[in-house]
């Protein structure tokens, strides 16, 4: 019952995004009335009148603002989003082949912060207002300072390219000779080059995670069950590392759901400055050619796979934790 | 009241990280509010002049109190009759505009001579330190305005959501989830894709995504004091809506919101070098820390000042800003400042 509620609210939401999006793409001026035709004139002579026609049409001026919405609505419900202005391949093509870069580098991403930052927020919170732990926090605030373009720029300077050492490629997602390759050649390849990206996009996250972790942990070695656990005479770390910490987890799943947007949307600078051909550098790309479908295609996957991605993290997180209800879930 | 100010402040001088912070913030509002006088081409002060050219006592307080006669002013070139010794004259620290070209200085490394550029030029013979100057003041004009428009979005909307709660909230809370889901970056490079950027659109667009975390907490906030003995109280002496929002409820939600500003400037300060960086900020000769760094993607192998320099910069006002805010969130609760 919970489940089949909390899908139709994904209704209104739908709408909304489409709405938005759509008065998105009409931010661009009429490209008629910008170029400072007169269609008046133009009206006399028959060709240029046609083109006039044509080029409204193009644009998608030609027709009233209700009527285009609900084209927009038919293409996204038909799943046709029309031809990139560029090379006039579909849009989705575009797109699908796109975003399994982008899906590959912010799942390990994700994975290695997970892996990270666990640790360190469980360090934190046993070692609680230690020096170490004070240490930890100062340096993790300063690595998330670090502006993550500028980083990425110092370490292809320094560790690419061959001007102080050349250990890895310049950029790309393979090498030219992949094809080539053995199955586990290509994948130590393809590692070799996701090295670079992947320490650039790790980096900044463990500051929030870890400390998330901690303070989750800390109140969990407050609470009740925790005190029962010890007074029952269970060792130490079992009380921490089978009582506590599995309860503190259960808000990790929620965190995943605002790691989303970015995972979908991939992470543009980095794909820009490592050259891989993902959602990212496509909307880079679309910007500079003045792509309007594919940018406005973009910017609506990103969106709705967001949405389906926070409603798959909301279905997960009730059934690890039964306690959450349609009602409570709504006055977060 | 002032107990509290002097347990605040101890707090605060025992802390070394938020002093060094706080200065830091200090240094760059500073340089952000006087890049105009501290870097230019025209001298602060003209003291003996035998050129035979006329030029006022003070070219640069000139050009700023008649800004439309600084073309003619920037026209002489101070620095050569200084160098030739036909003037003597004070100038600037930084004594180069941000805009001054000079192709004869393409990629100069910094230089302590006099004159020389001291934190190098670009590919242009722009000197870098004139830029970094000037980019400050953009940068910490698009931070503060952002943000504050941001706030004003978020607070209204969160304070709705969470004072009227019912139909309002549910509607509310839809809209916000709505602008949750868009990614941030994708949603900005659209907009600034289909319309003109300028220091302007990118304050503007900065400020209407980023509004979302600021109504959250705003609404959590409002939710758990709405039904406070205080609100009562006010409202049975017959206050208003909006003086019950304005007066009793935002003054009580304030240390939240304070914590946040904080962050989110550095949040917006480092979006706006990048979108400088990606060629989507603030437009061409407009001089910004991240369009600095794009300028060094050209040549990475020779400049490492314009590496280096920008990025120090960008680094130290995103840092300082976070450590403001983790100072200001521990030093605003009194559960974790009885900890400490």
């Amino acid at each position: 019952m919970y489940f089949l509620k909390r899908s139709l609210w994904m209704i209104p939401t739908l709408i909304g995004i489409v709405t938005i999006t759509f008065f998105l793409t009409r931010l661009r001026p009429d490209p008629v009335a910008q170029k400072g035709l007169n269609p008046d004139a133009m009206q006399e002579n028959s060709a240029a009148a046609q083109h006039l026609e044509q080029l409204k049409e193009y644009y998608g001026y030609d027709k009233p603002l209700i009527v285009q919405y609900g084209k927009m609505w038919k293409n996204i419900l038909t799943l046709d989003f029309s031809n990139s202005r560029i090379d006039h391949r579909p849009v989705l093509e575009k797109l699908i082949e796109a975003l399994p870069y982008t899906l590959t580098l912010n799942i390990i991403t994700v994975i290695i912060v997970y892996l990270i930052s666990i640790p360190l927020g469980v360090y934190s919170a046993l070692h609680d207002g230690s020096k170490t732990d004070s240490m930890i926090t100062f340096l993790l605030y300063l690595l998330y300072s670090l502006p993550s373009f500028w980083i990425a720029l110092l370490l292809l300077k320094y560790f690419a390219g061959g001007d102080f050492l050349n250990f890895f490629p310049l950029g790309g997602w393979q090498s030219d000779y992949a094809d080539d390759l053995n199955f586990f050649q290509k994948i130590g390849d393809i590692a070799w080059h996701l090295f670079l990206p992947i320490v650039v996009s790790v980096y900044g996250s463990f500051a929030f995670l870890s400390r998330f972790i901690k303070s989750s942990l800390l109140e969990a070695l407050r609470s009740e069950y925790i005190r029962t656990a010890k007074a029952k005479g269970l060792s130490q770390r079992r009380v921490i590392y089978v009582h506590a910490l599995r309860n503190s987890l259960i808000p990790l799943i929620t965190l995943m759901a605002g790691l989303l947007p970015g995972l979908f949307g991939g992470s543009v600078i980095l794909e820009q400055i490592f050259s891989i051909p993902g959602m990212g550098k496509l909307a880079y790309d679309s910007i500079y050619a003045n792509d309007d479908p594919v940018i406005i295609a973009i910017v609506l996957f990103s969106a709705i796979l967001t949405m389906l991605g926070i409603l798959l993290t909301d279905f997960v997180y009730t059934l690890v934790d039964p306690r959450i209800s349609f009602s409570e879930s709504e006055s977060k | 009241m002032r107990n509290f100010v002097r347990k605040v402040f101890k707090l605060y001088s025992n802390d070394k990280a938020a002093f060094s912070a706080i200065v830091i913030v200090l240094l760059f509002a500073f340089i952000a509010a006087a890049a105009p006088i501290l870097a230019s081409k025209l001298p602060w002060l003209v003291i003996s002049n035998n050129s035979g050219i006329e030029m006022p006592t003070s070219p640069l307080l000139h050009a700023i109190i008649h800004p439309r006669k600084r073309i003619i002013l920037e026209r002489t070139d101070y620095r050569k009759l200084a160098s030739e010794e036909k003037i003597s004259a004070i100038f600037p620290p930084v004594p180069f505009s941000p805009y001054e070209t000079n192709l004869d200085n393409f990629l100069d490394a910094p230089s302590f001579s006099r004159f020389g550029h001291p934190l190098g030029s670009d590919s242009l013979g722009r000197d870098v330190a004139a830029r970094l100057m000037h980019g400050a003041t953009n940068s910490m004009l698009v931070g503060l305005i952002a943000v504050g428009l941001a706030f004003i979005i978020g607070v209204l909307i969160g304070a709705m959501a969470g004072y009227f709660g019912g139909w309002t909230d549910l509607a509310l809370s839809r809209f916000i989830e709505i602008v949750i889901c868009f990614p941030t970056l994708i949603l900005i490079m659209a907009v600034l894709a289909l319309i003109k950027p300028s220091l302007v659109t990118i304050m503007v667009v900065i400020g209407l995504t980023g509004w979302t975390g600021i109504a959250r907490v705003m609404r959590g906030e409002f939710l758990k004091r709405r039904g406070g003995d205080f609100v009562l109280a006010a409202r049975l002496t017959g206050a208003s809506h909006v003086r019950l929002i304005l007066k009793h409820i935002l003054p009580n939600s304030l240390a939240p919101l304070i914590v946040m500003a904080a962050f989110d400037i550095a949040g917006a300060v480092l979006l706006e070098s990048s979108l400088s960086f990606l060629g989507i900020g603030v437009p061409a000769p407009e001089p910004s820390w991240g369009d600095i760094l794009k300028n060094s993607q050209e040549y990475p192998d020779i400049a490492w000042w314009l590496v280096v320099f920008p990025g120090t910069c960008i680094f130290l006002v995103v840092v300082a800003f976070n450590f403001l805010g983790d100072w200001l969130r521990k030093a605003l609760n009194p559960r974790e400042r009885a900890a400490s």
